[in-house]
């Protein structure tokens, strides 16, 4: 067989393959759509419908991809006699899904990560029939849908969307996944990047650095002074500015004193009113993060 | 920067364009029911907005939004698939026109490409309410001569005459400025199928960043003598007279950064490789800003008489500094923030073992390296001297040679990770990882012969430091190394519990902090319940405990306190959380948190915990939601405390009586929150939708200073401080009229009132006159510095109450 004669049959039995698939998912399609009509109808205009439509990796899938056959179910109409990953416990439900996402660079770090073993399930934030893959119940403007879905777990951090200081969250300019990726990462608390504070300088390049005049605890973890998901002290921070500082600096003088209300040390920006340049400076004169 | 008037013309034009185009809705809409299958769909939201808030301060209102009065569109929406063409197209947008407006594209090509662009703009409001002396342009901030002039007389004769001064100054001459600044980006990410299983990721971003804030530049000065005022001690702080000043000026802000990345990935069924790089580069168009003294401006007093041993890096002239070389300048200078680029590549697999084991490894290696060029020592023309003791040779000048040009600064960071997940058998889980976080700061040390602090009129040898007993200035590069090594695993109990348990050991080793290394062991275990389909309920405990190796050393604090990020530590948290799923609808969620933190040990020769002490944190929340076809309801509601305590000891000079126990006083910041919602979704019949839902948080904080004993110094007097309050309030109602399919009529009402009592900041005027009181020997007189020589730009939040009421019309086709 010369080679070209290889390359027409392979051609040709891969086209069959193709078309039986195709054949196979109308078929499906078919029985599945008698009943669930409205479901398949909104299913071809999703992500996944699409896909599944045009790209010839994953053209030939089928409702049973997912649910599994349906013959007994389409017999008798049981809800158990097919897969309903809503419904159905995580593992099983999660396997519908990984079966094409596992090896995705998004959802590489699922296996492991906290919210696979707190037994998440991909359908408790995703709708896969739908548009939108991220399910919310509100028509008001207001934060992301993606911040609105990690609320629904996360109640204690609903409170930071209208606190003193905050990122703009409930403007809808960030989200949670702005930081974290929720189907986990390499690194710890599921953020993005390599470090707190590498992920901290991808909006806030300035403090990049390096400065001539280092603050260590600065460098090394911006939560040393900051909550990132709201606070009710100004910028962010933990506390006030005048506890973090003293928290570590007793040298003396100004250091050590406890203040009054209208004193320079608790008025305004209190330390940093003269220590502005707190998060490093790069003046010759500037050791003292000032000038 | 668009500014309202040009916005609110804008949205005219949007408005009219929406309203003529509302006939047309109708038509496309018909001819879309003529066809069975739509390709094309949009929607918008616009119309009308009235708006009435009852303070000018009504920065918090609109801190990161612009809330128009007037026309707007709220948002956009339009999505083309064409029937049987293997694309889509999808474009929206949000607040179009307005400060905050975004929008997005994104074309799909499944199975070729998927594109995404996004474009938004972010406004962050300081204050719109602020006043300043300065004029001049950005990066060059001035005040006539006249007026510092002016002043500058008026200091001299006292405080009461300068407040008059000041006063009058700002009335005549006062601008009143917004400080504002606004984030533009630009972003945009390709991906590429090249092949089955392989993607190539483009992404690139640009971020222009303008406008100003408040920044402040602070000194103090040294008045021992002026006539009919106290304040004549021998130099040390507990007992001379010293006037802070803080000059508070808007920082100009002209920034750009772009970034650039590329990233491979290869998929297979067994696992996964991606290998990517990516560049960021930020560029600050005002590096420098320079400024006039408000209160001076004569160029103070020639310093070049003046002895300065190479042991001694206090202020000069005997005995015990003068009254006339500090804070006593024209003209100053703050260095901004500098240029700097980063650059970061990585490589990250995953490996299935099997069915039931996998691996996952990553490794990545980042640069960011700094090169502006160094300002000059300072702005002061009067620090030019000669003469030091021992160094006879040695001129210190404001514009003498640096050692260096610039900084060459190099930080380089690797991450390694490795971590392994098991399901060896059905009921147990395995899981493992190592971690390593490196930063390694390559950056020169340099050594310099002193420093100007913008308030001097002459040079510091130092902070401290010393080299072969002398006093040197020279910086100090470090970085550190975090490890982190996890174990854990699941057992399911049957197949209505799983447990858990972790064990994580964290080591950090340090270059320059105080304790060359320290190590935490946390144990965590916990449980989750399933008894039925409906309920589930997780709890955890949590124990760690840090410990530092080797000496600690203080450094320069030497006064026992123990740096808290580094010092031993005894952690232990709870928290459980709980689902009950009640019928087909309804949702009830609860979830308890508690942790504290303790601090135990002392430094070395102290009997005294200085430093932070035990803290403490609880939150308690709930929810309730109720879900079916035509309405939901959502409600939560929660209340968390706070609590930091240190325990301090005001140091005092001569130093025969530092650490003088009676002179110790505790800290005890105290934050309550409570907060709830509810949000509500209801149909009214067919056509008639209603939309609500409420945010409320309510805030109370404590700033309790109290002494332990009767204090010896009147530095060390605790006086104590008002509480803070915050409230916040947004409720906002509306009602959905369904025209017809096509158009819908919405009437929407929002209520904002927000309240905050902060001393902090109720206190500031643009000049902060009225708070001078120290005088007198006895503890229980007040001998503090005060801000009675600072000018501050009345930036600050405040109380609003706003009414905002909304007419829009919903258009779809």
């Amino acid at each position: 067989m010369t080679r070209r004669s290889r390359w027409a049959l392979q051609t040709l039995a891969l086209a069959g393959v193709f078309a039986l698939g195709a054949l196979v998912t109308r078929a499906d399609d078919t029985a599945c759509v008698s009943c669930h009509e409205d479901f398949v109808k909104k299913f071809a205009t999703s992500k996944h419908g699409m896909t599944f439509a045009n790209d010839k990796n994953y053209q030939g899938k089928s409702c049973s991809d997912c649910h599994g056959k349906g013959d007994d179910h389409a017999a008798t109409g049981g809800e158990g006699k097919i897969l309903n990953p809503g419904k159905a416990p995580a593992k099983e439900a999660n396997a519908a899904c990984l079966t094409c996402h596992d090896s995705n660079k998004a959802q590489s770090h699922w296996k492991g990560s906290v919210h696979e073993t707190q037994g998440l399930k991909c359908t408790d934030c995703h709708s896969q029939h739908k548009e939108n893959a991220v399910k919310v119940n509100t028509s008001m403007p207001g934060p992301n849908p993606i911040t609105q879905k990690c609320l629904e777990c996360h109640r204690t951090e609903a409170k930071s969307l209208h606190q003193r200081s905050r990122h703009p969250l409930n403007e809808g300019v960030m989200s949670c996944a702005s930081c974290h990726n929720p189907h986990g990462t390499a690194g710890e608390k599921m953020i993005k990047k390599d470090s707190v504070n590498d992920l901290c300088y991808s909006c806030h390049q300035e403090k990049r650095g390096p400065f001539l005049w280092e603050h260590s605890p600065v460098r090394e973890d911006c939560v040393t002074c900051h909550t990132p998901h709201g606070s009710n002290h100004p910028n962010l921070l933990q506390t006030r500015v005048t506890q973090l500082c003293q928290a570590c600096h007793q040298q003396g003088r100004h250091q050590s004193i406890p203040g009054v209300p209208n004193s320079v040390w608790t008025t305004n920006k209190q330390c940093v009113n003269c220590h502005v340049q707190i998060h490093g400076s790069n003046h010759p004169s500037g050791p003292l993060f000032q000038r | 920067m668009i500014t309202t008037t040009t916005a609110a013309r804008l949205n005219a034009l949007a408005l009219t364009v929406l309203l003529l185009g509302a006939p047309f809705t109708r038509i496309a809409t018909a001819q879309d029911k003529e066809k069975d299958d739509k390709t094309v769909s949009f929607s918008l939201v616009g119309g009308g907005q009235f708006r009435q808030d009852e303070k000018i301060y009504d920065t918090k209102f609109q801190e990161y939004r612009e809330v128009p009065k007037g026309a707007l569109i709220e948002r956009f929406k339009l999505d083309w698939n064409p029937s049987g063409k293997p694309w889509a197209i999808s474009l929206s947008g949000r607040d179009v026109m307005l400060e905050n407006q975004s929008y997005f594209l994104g074309v799909l090509r499944p199975g070729k490409f998927n594109w995404k662009t996004t474009y938004a703009q972010t406004p962050h409001w300081f204050s719109n309410g602020a006043t300043s002396l300065f004029a001049g342009t950005p990066g060059n901030l001035t005040i006539s001569t006249q007026i510092r002039q002016g002043l500058e007389t008026a200091g001299d004769s006292g405080i009461a005459a300068l407040k008059l001064a000041v006063d009058e100054a700002l009335r005549a001459s006062g601008q009143s400025i917004d400080l504002r600044s606004r984030r533009d980006v630009a972003a945009s990410e390709m991906i590429f199928k090249v092949a089955e299983g392989f993607d190539l990721t483009v992404t690139g971003r640009n971020e222009k960043r303008k406008g100003n804030r408040a920044l402040s530049v602070g000194t103090y000065i040294r008045r021992q003598a002026i006539a009919g005022e106290p304040g004549t001690g021998p130099g040390f702080f507990d007992a001379e007279r010293i006037e802070p000043r803080i000059n508070e000026m808007p920082e100009p802000y002209d920034q750009r950064s772009t970034d650039v990345g590329f990233v491979a990935t290869l998929s297979r069924k067994r696992g996964m490789l991606s290998a990517g790089w990516d560049g960021s580069w930020f560029k600050n168009y005002n590096s420098t800003l320079y400024w006039n003294n408000p209160f001076e401006a004569s160029p103070s007093v020639a310093s070049s008489t003046i002895g300065l041993a190479p042991s001694f890096d206090q202020e000069p002239a005997a005995p015990f500094g003068s009254a006339t070389l500090r804070g006593r300048f024209a003209q100053s200078a703050i260095d901004l923030w500098p240029d700097n680029t980063y650059s970061h590549m990585f490589l990250t697999g995953m490996l299935k073992l099997g069915d039931k084991s996998r691996l996952n490894a990553t490794i990545s290696r980042g640069r960011m390296s700094q090169n502006d060029a160094f300002n000059r020592y300072g702005e002061n023309e009067a620090v030019v001297f000669t003469g030091v003791l021992g160094a006879p040779d040695a001129v210190y000048a404001r514009n003498a040679p640096l050692p260096v040009s610039s900084l060459n600064g190099k930080i380089d960071t690797t991450r390694a990770e490795v971590r392994f997940t098991a399901d060896p058998a059905e009921p147990l889980r395995l899981r493992a990882a190592y971690r390593l976080y490196d930063l390694d700061n390559k950056t020169a040390q340099i050594q310099f012969p002193g420093y100007v602090s913008a308030g001097d009129s002459y040079v510091r040898r130092g902070i401290g430091q010393t080299i072969n007993g002398q006093k040197a200035l020279f910086n100090t590069p470090g970085g550190y190394r975090r490890q982190v090594l996890t174990g854990g695993a699941s057992y399911k109990a049957g197949t209505k519990i799983t447990f858990d348990g972790d064990f994580t050991r964290t080591q950090m080793d340090y270059d320059i902090r105080q304790v060359p290394k320290n190590v935490e062991n946390a144990i965590k275990v916990g449980a989750r319940l399933h008894p039925s389909q409906s309920f589930t309920l997780r709890a955890s405990y949590l124990d760690a405990k840090r410990k530092y190796e080797g000496a600690f050393t203080q450094g320069l604090e030497g006064t026992g306190i123990r740096q808290w990020d580094v010092w031993n530590r005894n952690r232990q948290q709870f928290s459980a959380d709980a689902d009950l799923e009640m019928g087909e609808n309804w949702t009830l969620g609860g979830s308890f948190i508690h942790g504290k933190d303790k601090y135990p040990d002392l430094a070395t020769g102290y009997t005294q915990p200085y430093g932070l002490n035990d803290t403490k944190n609880d939150s308690i929340s709930m929810n309730l939601t109720y879900g079916e076809s035509d309405w939901s309801f959502g409600a939560f509601a929660g209340y968390d405390t706070a609590q930091w305590n240190s325990l301090q000891v005001t140091k005092t000079s001569p130093t025969s009586v530092n650490n003088d126990p009676t002179n110790r006083w505790s800290r005890g910041m105290d934050d309550k929150t409570f907060w709830m919602g509810l949000n509500l979704e209801r149909s009214l019949g067919k056509k008639t939708k209603l939309s609500a839902d409420l945010n409320w948080n309510d805030y109370k904080g404590t700033w309790a200073t109290k002494n332990l004993a009767t204090p010896s110094v009147g530095s060390a007097v605790a006086y104590p401080f008002p509480d803070f309050n915050e409230t916040f309030v947004s409720a906002r109602v509306g009602i959905t009229y369904d025209v017809n399919s096509a158009i819908g009529i919405e009437t929407r009402y929002r209520y904002e009132p927000y309240r905050l009592t902060d001393f902090t900041v109720d206190q500031m005027q643009p000049y902060m006159q009225g708070v001078y009181q120290e005088t007198g020997a006895s503890p229980a007189t007040l001998r503090e510095a005060n801000v009675s020589r600072s000018l501050f730009l009345n930036s600050r939040y405040s109380d609003y109450t706003a009414h905002v009421l909304s007419l829009l019309v919903h258009m779809r086709f």
